[in-house]
């Protein structure tokens, strides 16, 4: 683990970089769960609407 | 041009517009940020004071810059649909409130993280810091509007208010460091004729800075289009598109 050791502030570079990393990964599930969820509703929608 | 910006504030022609641009910001997004973050983990050289402490800086300084500039968007896109009643304005206004609001607490969150070694406290209530806390509150305080009114009209036009009298609050935070005495170091990059830093430290600045605009907009094209879907119900061109996808 000598990438990610930057002397007496490993624990506060890492700590950022990973807390991003989290941040940066929660955005593009959220984004992509609601087009997702979304999409199912629309199709549901007109499904419904298809059904005499 | 002008007929490009009427065609783009059409619902049917945005959202097959910004499904084709979405991969491409996504892409650039991650190669410049994977770039960037190695740059400034292992290239850039330490500073001679801070260590390597300062190099909180490649995510501190980018995510503090978009949870500014996102919420000029914001405000941007609310006077837009209040002036000109575009509904798709109010719906690129209610999608950049939550990336605005990571943003803003990863910039609060990493500053904090900074300031405990180099000030040797998590946080000061200064006018930096302070002001930077409203902005998220101000984000807090738009989405929860937005969701305490049912109707979707009156939803748009309550919350665009609020989001542009808060507008009043990014020159604050901008100028904080000038105009009161605080423990915030002064602008970094936003002095191009003269940066405060070494061109070796800025340029993975700005490389990550870049990569942070791309995956802004790859994440705000995604939610504009859930949030189309949702404004577009009963509308004949979403049956072609939701069938097509």
């Amino acid at each position: 683990m000598e990438f990610l050791d930057f002397g007496k502030h490993t624990a506060y570079v890492v700590g950022s970089f990973g807390l991003t990393l989290i941040v940066l990964v929660a955005n593009v599930v959220a984004a992509r769960a609601r087009l997702s969820n979304r999409l199912k509703a629309a199709r549901r929608r007109l499904a419904s609407e298809d059904t005499p | 041009m002008w007929t490009w910006i009427h065609k783009l504030g059409s619902p049917p022609h945005f959202y097959r517009i910004s499904a084709r641009l979405t991969p491409w910001f996504s892409w650039a997004a991650l190669l410049l940020i994977v770039a960037g973050a190695y740059g400034g983990l292992y290239v850039a050289p330490a500073d001679y004071q801070q260590l390597d402490g300062f190099r909180i800086i490649y995510v501190h300084v980018p995510s503090a810059s978009l949870s500014l500039f996102i919420y000029v968007n914001m405000a941007l896109a609310a006077a837009v649909g209040l002036i000109w009643r575009i509904k798709l304005a109010h719906a690129v206004a209610a999608a950049c409130a939550p990336i605005g609001a990571s943003f803003t607490f990863l910039a609060l969150a990493t500053g904090s993280i900074w300031a405990k070694p180099m000030w040797g406290t998590w946080w000061v209530w200064d006018a930096r810091l302070t002001s930077e806390l409203v902005l998220l509150f101000l984000y807090f305080g738009y989405m929860a509007l937005r969701a305490a009114i049912d109707d979707d009209t009156r939803a748009d036009r309550a919350s665009a208010l609020l989001a542009i009298i808060g507008v009043i609050n990014v020159p604050i935070i901008k100028y904080s460091v000038e105009w009161w005495n605080t423990l915030h170091q002064p602008a970094t990059i936003s002095k191009m004729g003269k940066p405060s830093m070494d061109f070796d430290m800025l340029v993975w600045l700005l490389v990550m800075l870049a990569g942070f605009m791309c995956f802004f907009a790859a994440i705000l094209l995604t939610r504009v289009r859930a949030e189309v879907l949702l404004r577009s119900r009963g509308q004949k061109w979403l049956r072609n598109t939701v069938e097509g996808s």
